[in-house]
């Protein structure tokens, strides 16, 4: 008994003890959550990134203080701990800050998921869109059939861009309807997963106006020969025109990306067939766009095309072509333009004439000399533009010798 | 012999009288036929001002809150379409320009449906909320053969603010190499700017019963979903992140944009962005004291959010000085100015761009670039740290959450 008494005495003291240090751990860490969510904001970079790193160091049992005090919006002042964990994500997406990211990360995914208020749900995963790994994609391919945080989920895939995010967008799509469907359908063509063009196609008839256009823009992006097909039907069926779904703008993107792809034989395809429909002046904008795609992908060659374009009544049209032709600065290609304004009149020849000036062609001093005797004025005020751009002090004489012709004296005295 | 002075003196010699051409075909009257049929979307404050441009008559308008387009409506004196939803406006086909008067985080979508629909148009500034959106509009104006102007002026005419001169003899000086290079310029109060911190947001902010007249969803549009509170919209969008980028947002391209031109930077952007501000708030904007841009060859432009710089110069070079009112340490500067060539002219007539299908002044391209500074602005705000950015690329340098912030998947439908 005797012997008993004191061990006994020992062991109580050592609960005491043990306790009493458990409260002192627990103050410490209850305070350095209160210190710092004291501290925000912070006054500057430096002492923001002293701050954060405290705050890591925090581990998750500090974070879960700091993520118990927020709360649904209007329900309370929670401006600090926000602030602490919105900087937190920043700081840990930060170089060289993997290991500490790979923790926030691993934390806002469960705060995110054990949160009832689904307006903290998307502050959480508005914050795990700066950290977010492979590690985060289960828990986000969860959301993806919740209306309201379907969209936030998606951003934080579509930013991941890993094989594993792309296979949870593509995995959802099938089954997806409403706000969801459109969601997935539009991160389809931005993750580029060609593999939903089937189910894209299927979900576009009996889709509305709204989903249609989302789709073809998908579509468009996905740039399959099957995508193809459907873009051709749609665009057809809008008679190349405007029209709500954008179908030949998407037919126009769906060419050019062909093309960016190597398809230059499935993108002339498209872009011969949009040069034969559209031809109307509320379709010209389409017929440009075709043209920007030729000479993006195959340059000079585009110039007999865009010689004959200049044939078109349509004077904005027209500038275009012209604004494309500029860019071959060849001597060969700025020649078959000299030839050609020697043929056209009037408006014509003079925006074919502003078209060379703009090149600032220094080796063309006699050819815009002679156009100064135009009979048109336009040709002529154009022709002085073209030589008040070229540095040449034989230009500066076939200006001065104009001017005393005494004929376009305003344009050449501002030349 | 100057060019100039040569042609003046042959002038002269010859006799001829010049007569301009404004008193030859006179002023003041355009016909009906010369007027630009225009659209305007978001008739809130700014977008009703634009109602009586010259050269336009307004064919319709749009707007997400009913009693903005009621109020439109009535100062317009002839009738007049009215739209809830831009879409349905863009089908208009009697429209030439649509002028885009919304929040900044509809700019980039609103400019490249435009152009889909062959529209030219007039963007309000900044010309986009993003990097990214700045890009795609770029791309789709080329494409699509459009006009673009921004809503800003000051790199080809009037005095800047409080600086006390047009940009034409500032952007002579600087040709011409005598402040040597590279150049320093600062943008504070005490060179004739003020930035507008009162555009701050408020960061706990309850949700309230949407009103009747407003359709939030589609003022939202392409931004994150966030309950309603007047504070987001209308006149106070301007301090939220989600929407613009407050003071900087609004008042930065106007600022930014001559400070581009004057430096011949129109192709190109900085390559390090350095913020001196307090945390940023992740939904409301807040102040900041110092932004410092550097470009690749030395020249830098420095935002003095605080004016603690009291003896700054607008411009600074390595051989002279320029202050605010066109002070200057380099004797006889104005007359010396008087001998140096114009800047090459630009198209500073919308009406004349949209007829001659010319860029005018201040497009898409150079428009984007001059956003760019604002937008690097942002993100080092928002991430509160020191940037580098590739200007070829258009991709900031080993900092992925700082990519992440250029192209930011927008919210269904709405992709650009």
């Amino acid at each position: 008994m005797r012997k008993i008494f004191p061990i006994l005495a020992i062991a109580l003291w050592m609960v005491g003890f043990s306790l009493n240090g458990s409260a002192q751990i627990n103050r410490t860490v209850n305070t350095k959550v209160a210190d710092a969510l004291s501290q925000v904001p912070t006054r500057d970079e430096n002492r923001l990134n002293a701050l954060m790193s405290e705050v890591v160091d925090l581990k998750e049992e500090g974070l879960a203080l700091i993520a118990a005090k927020v709360v649904p919006p209007g329900t309370g002042d929670d401006v600090a701990p926000r602030f602490i964990l919105a900087s937190l994500s920043k700081y840990v997406s930060g170089f060289g800050r993997d290991a500490e990211k790979q923790l926030v990360e691993k934390f806002l995914l469960k705060v995110m998921q054990e949160a009832s208020d689904k307006d903290v749900k998307a502050f959480y995963l508005s914050q795990i869109y700066f950290v977010a790994t492979d590690q985060s994609v289960a828990s986000l391919a969860a959301l993806l059939t919740d209306e309201k945080l379907v969209d936030a989920a998606v951003k934080d895939l579509l930013a991941l861009d890993t094989p594993a995010s792309k296979e949870a967008l593509l995995k959802a799509l099938p089954g997806s309807k409403g706000i969801a469907e459109l969601a997935l359908a539009k991160a389809a063509g931005e993750a580029g997963l060609q593999q939903a063009v089937p189910e894209l196609t299927k979900k576009l008839n009996g889709a509305d106006v709204k989903a249609q256009k989302v789709m073809l823009w998908s579509l468009a992006q996905l740039a399959t020969r099957e995508a193809g097909v459907v873009l051709t039907d749609r665009a057809t069926k809008a008679k190349f025109a405007y029209e709500p779904t954008n179908a030949v703008f998407d037919w126009v993107a769906y060419a050019e990306k062909l093309a960016s792809k190597g398809d230059l034989a499935g993108s002339d395809k498209v872009i011969g067939a949009l040069l034969i429909n559209c031809k109307e002046a509320n379709q010209l904008q389409y017929r440009a766009a075709a043209l920007a795609v030729k000479v993006k992908f195959w340059g000079s060659e585009t110039l007999p095309l865009l010689l004959k374009e200049v044939d078109n009544p349509d004077k904005a049209y027209r500038a275009g072509v012209l604004n494309l032709a500029a860019k071959m600065k060849d001597v060969a290609a700025v020649r078959q333009w000299e030839n050609l304004s020697k043929k056209v009149t009037g408006e014509r020849r003079a925006e074919v004439v502003s078209m060379l000036g703009r090149m600032a062609c220094s080796g063309k001093l006699d050819y815009f000399t002679a156009m100064m005797s135009d009979p048109s004025e336009r040709v002529r005020v154009e022709a002085i533009n073209a030589l008040a751009g070229i540095p040449d002090e034989q230009a500066v004489k076939s200006l001065e010798d104009h001017l005393l012709l005494g004929q376009d004296a305003v344009e050449t005295a501002n030349a | 012999m100057k060019r100039r002075s040569f042609l003046n003196t042959s002038l002269a010699m010859a006799g001829i009288m010049v007569v301009p051409r404004h008193v030859l075909g006179g002023t003041g009257f355009t016909a009906p036929s010369d007027q630009l049929a225009k659209a305007i979307i978001g008739v809130g404050g700014m977008g009703r001002g634009h109602i009586g441009y010259e050269n336009t008559r307004v064919v319709a308008i749009c707007d997400v809150d009913k009693t903005h387009l009621e109020l439109a409506k009535k100062m317009i004196p002839n009738p007049v379409n009215t739209y809830h939803d831009f879409r349905d406006l863009l089908q208009q086909k009697d429209i030439d320009v649509v002028h885009i008067a919304t929040p900044p985080h509809w700019h980039g979508i609103m400019a490249v449906e435009a152009a889909k629909a062959g529209k030219d148009i007039w963007c309000e500034k900044p010309m986009t909320r993003t990097i990214g959106e700045g890009m795609r509009v770029v791309e789709e104006i080329n494409k699509y053969n459009r006009i673009f102007r921004l809503n800003t002026w000051f790199r080809f005419k009037d005095t800047f603010y409080g600086l006390g001169t047009d940009v034409k003899p500032l952007k002579k000086v600087i040709q011409s190499g005598i402040l040597g290079w590279p150049l320093k310029v600062t943008v504070s109060g005490i060179t004739g700017y003020d930035w507008k911190f009162y555009w701050s947001g408020e960061r706990n902010l309850k949700p309230m019963p949407v009103p009747e007249e407003l359709d939030y969803d589609l003022w939202l549009g392409p931004a994150p979903y966030k309950p309603y509170n007047p504070e987001r919209v209308h006149s106070k969008f301007r301090g939220y992140w989600d929407y613009d980028g407050g003071g900087l947002g609004d008042m930065g391209q106007h600022y930014l944009d001559p400070v581009q031109y004057l430096l011949g930077k129109d192709h190109t952007s900085p390559v390090k962005v350095e913020v001196d501000a307090p945390e940023q708030h992740y939904d409301a904007v807040g102040s900041w004291r110092r932004i410092e841009y550097t470009y690749a060859d030395g020249c830098k432009i420095i935002l003095d959010g605080e004016n603690r710089d009291k003896d700054a110069a607008y411009i600074e070079g390595p051989n002279g000085k320029i202050y605010r009112g066109f002070k200057s340490n380099i004797p006889n500067l104005q007359s010396f100015i008087e001998t140096l060539p114009d800047p090459d002219p630009q198209i500073t007539s919308f009406t004349e761009a949209v007829k001659t299908r010319k860029k005018f002044a201040l497009n898409e391209l150079n428009g984007f670039r001059s956003a760019t500074i604002v937008n690097m602005g942002v993100v080092a705000l928002q991430l509160g740290r020191t940037l580098h950015f590739d200007p070829e690329r258009l991709t900031f340098i080993d900092d992925e959450a700082a990519n992440r912030l250029i192209h930011q998947p927008m919210r269904s439908p709405w992709s650009i």
